[in-house]
């Protein structure tokens, strides 16, 4: 028995009409599962140039390989589709109970097709799949369609539910989709893509087993790796972690950390324990990318990770997790999740707004509501500085004060773009949407790579970052890649012909697109593409793949004897499909480059990456080289493809009459 | 080698009754067969035969217990990561995911339906984490 099913779930929404469809196992042995089959049969199945927005385009929930096999840190599932945001291949990666539930309903994924006509939602149980009027659920927020769907349907068992709030219904292009009450799949904006559908949610409430080759194994594989993952910090107060990111900051060399910390920092605090350290070490960008922690001299004090701590109520896992980041807070007697560490970036340090309790109640209504934080607080600040310069007054905002720190200001303007109504209607697509609107100068305030915005991790104090929201095929991502990521996965452990991370370095060796550096950056991406397949958590995998054993577990819920260089081999083949998918599309992977501002031009006045520039297309071109695309125009080689044997994918789709 | 029954075995069909996956047949008051292909050995049928007639996949005679003195499974929530292995594996699905209360989202699984618990310990042999561990039940 192995940890696929073996089969995915095609809806046809504009039919109303289902299908299975059986996927041979030669395509799981080069693809995996999730994201990887997902590039596979959206490539296969979706029409050139298809609208994002229109019936054309496909939404694929997709289950990772090893979910419910009894491996570690393998609870996520993926959103894939057209992103209508970047117009790119889009893909979106949440936790929770759903990967599990798509998994017991007996598919590796449920993807759909068309658009139906009235609101709809998909019940899925041992009888198997239906579609249910959704109409009186339309125009609810994601936390009470999930209560509402759940009191409905729990009978025997308790039914996982992936839903949209009213952003994704009124198609803002940076809307997710949300489950276990708030957990969401914000980035890509896949939810407008389900709004566009009119399909309101999944109700999944399978009850089928998973199976793994060798259960024992797996098992024998997660005892050792529980205990090996786990670093008590109980005693440790976030002062500590700020005057270590302090220190880094301040430090001429840099040096390789270690990923036992940061999964000792993540199971105490979650990821806003990280803020701290990295506004220290000048990770944490200010002021819309243009300050620094000058600007909020109080900054530690007023976003302290031990408050949140405080607050927390009990703490929230996603299935399959011994560390467990998440939690439940509760704050003047309402409940809600914890803030993640993007989300109490965006709405403190980006906005300069010094009020924490404020971002609880713009967390809780960006999940309710289906929105990305990441994407929210940058087009706000954005927004702000518009308003800084003059571009657009008071009378444009309808009577809103848009100044920096302006609390109830913010509220306000989040509000109105969920709703998309008023002033907010203008920013519910994005910064460079709204800036397009306003005028050409505005684009250099909008910082966004290819329409996304970037999200909290200065490419100033880490060139990965940029680099890899520049080259994915999914621009504006800080998940697909960094070399601090290189550092933590530590893949030299496991995969041949890999340099080590230095311990210590000159800061400076950052900015060279050198071999080390370059082949450390495509095998980030590729481990990525690969992890994000077999359905791993990426804050598991910064632990470092000594200690978590990835490439054993895909193994031993397979059967197959693949190498770790093996399955980074998939991985480059799932990435260079997905820059397929784009390339096709007429995409121009050279037009996908973040915004200047992050490569230092101007370089900043103040702070740890003070004076810092570089230059993006030279690292751009030295990646791409490395990974086998042509290193001026981004386009895989024909060489590439065909030393990754990839035609089994790419010829059939090449030659498809578009229905 | 699975579990057999000997020729003491009077035909009473308690094991018949107790064994999750249909594993044993016979008529009543005749000796009855355990289907090795079918038999996962999860011995119940060996602690509820009051008559010893069955041997275990060592050779070993298995020992009548009484049933509210089976072993139950119980979960240690700061251990458990809720992966799900454990409902997967019961042969009896008496496991759940406990329902949502008030906010809570993280549900831990637990022991749904006591008195179909057959006490194989499948589960606490099967979680990653060590989380479950069997004891005997509560007297309520």
């Amino acid at each position: 028995m192995k940890a696929y099913t073996g089969k995915v779930l095609w809806v046809d929404l504009t039919r109303g009409a289902w299908t299975e469809e059986s996927i041979p196992d030669s395509i799981y042995q080069k693809y995996l599962a999730g994201i990887g089959l997902g590039a596979v049969l959206l490539y296969r199945d979706m029409p050139v140039g298809a609208d994002p927005l229109g019936p054309d385009n496909i939404l694929g929930f997709m289950s990772g390989l090893l979910t419910g096999a009894g491996s570690l840190f393998t609870g996520r599932w993926m959103a894939v589709g057209k992103s209508p945001l970047t117009g790119t291949w889009g893909d979106s990666n949440c936790g929770g109970t759903l990967a599990l539930a798509i998994k017991q309903c007996g598919y590796d994924g449920i993807l759909f097709k068309g658009a139906s006509d009235h609101p709809v939602y998909l019940y899925i149980d041992s009888k198997g799949p239906q579609l249910r009027d959704a109409s009186g659920l339309w125009g609810k927020d994601a936390v009470e369609t999930e209560d509402l769907l759940i009191a409905e349907h729990r009978h025997k068992k308790h039914p996982a539910v992936a839903t949209i709030g009213q952003a994704g219904e009124n198609l803002s292009l940076i809307s997710g989709i949300c489950n276990d009450r708030g957990r969401i799949a914000a980035r890509s904006g896949l939810g407008a893509v389900m709004g566009s559908k009119k399909l309101k949610a999944v109700v999944l409430a399978g009850s089928r087993r998973v199976g793994a080759h060798d259960p024992i194994k797996t098992r024998l594989l997660s005892w050792k790796c529980s205990r090996d993952v786990m670093l008590p910090l109980k005693l440790m107060p976030s002062r500590i972690v700020a005057v270590f990111g302090g220190l880094i900051g301040r430090l001429p060399v840099g040096f390789t950390q270690n990923g036992l910390l940061l999964g000792g920092i993540l199971a105490k605090w979650g990821t806003i324990g990280t803020l701290p350290a990295s506004v220290g070490m000048g990770d944490t960008p200010f002021k819309n990318w243009a300050g620094t922690k000058k600007d909020m001299p109080q900054f530690n004090k007023l976003v302290d990770p031990d408050f949140v701590l405080k607050t927390e109520k009990r703490k929230y896992h996603c299935r399959g997790c011994p560390l467990g980041c998440g939690g439940i807070v509760e704050l003047g007697g309402k409940q809600s999740h914890k803030m993640e560490y993007e989300t109490a970036a965006s709405f403190t340090s980006m906005l300069l707004n010094e009020d924490l309790e404020l971002v609880y109640e713009l967390n809780e209504m960006l999940n309710r509501g289906g929105m990305d934080s990441i994407s929210a607080g940058g087009t706000v600040a954005f927004a702000m500085e518009c308003y800084e310069k003059g571009w657009i007054t008071r009378q444009d905002t309808g009577g809103i004060e848009l100044t920096w720190g302006n609390g109830p200001a913010i509220r306000e303007v989040v509000r109105q773009m969920i709703a998309r109504e008023g002033f907010g209607a203008w920013l519910a697509d994005g910064s460079k949407k709204a800036a397009q609107k306003l005028k050409p100068v505005a684009l250099e305030s909008a910082i966004q790579a290819g329409g996304q915005e970037m999200a909290y991790h200065d490419p100033r104090l880490d060139p990965g970052m940029a680099l890899h929201a520049s080259v994915d095929p999914t621009p504006g991502r800080h998940t697909t890649g960094a070399q601090l990521y290189y550092d933590l996965y530590k893949l030299w452990t496991r995969v041949p012909g890999l340099k080590p991370a230095a311990q210590f370095y000159p800061k400076e060796s950052r900015y060279a697109a050198d071999e080390y550096r370059m082949r450390g950056a495509v095998a980030v991406s590729n481990f990525t593409q690969f992890y994000n397949s077999a359905g791993a958590c990426y804050m598991g995998m910064l632990i470092g793949v000594d200690r978590v054993p990835i490439f054993d577990w895909a193994n031993s819920v397979t059967g197959w004897k693949l190498t770790p260089e093996q399955y980074m081999q998939i991985g480059h083949r799932i990435q260079t499909l997905r820059q397929m998918f784009n390339v096709r599309e007429g995409i121009d992977p050279r037009s996908l480059k973040v915004s200047r501002r992050l490569l230092g031009d101007p370089p900043q006045a103040a702070g740890p990456n003070k004076g810092v520039s570089f230059d993006l297309d030279v690292l751009m071109k030295g990646y791409w080289q490395e990974i086998g695309w042509d290193p001026n125009t981004g386009i895989p080689a024909a060489e590439t493809l065909e030393e990754l044997e990839m035609e089994d994918v790419l010829a059939p789709a090449a030659g498809r009459s578009r229905p | 080698m699975t579990h057999t029954i000997i020729s003491d075995c009077t035909g009473c069909t308690a094991c018949v009754m107790v064994c999750p996956v249909a594993a044993i047949t016979g008529e009543r008051k005749s000796l009855h067969v355990i289907n090795p292909q079918t038999c996962i050995d999860c011995g119940a049928c060996g602690r509820i035969c009051p008559y010893q007639a069955i041997m275990d996949g060592r050779g070993k005679m298995c020992q009548m217990v009484k049933r509210s003195l089976w072993q139950q499974p119980v979960v240690s929530q700061p251990n458990c990561v809720s992966c799900g292995v454990c409902i997967q594996v019961c042969p009896t699905s008496v496991l759940d995911f406990a329902e949502r209360v008030d906010h809570q989202v993280h549900l831990f699984p637990y022991l749904k339906d006591e008195k179909n618990c057959i006490g194989c310990s499948f589960c606490e042999a099967a979680c990653p984490t060590a989380a479950i561990h069997m004891e005997l039940p509560v007297m309520h």
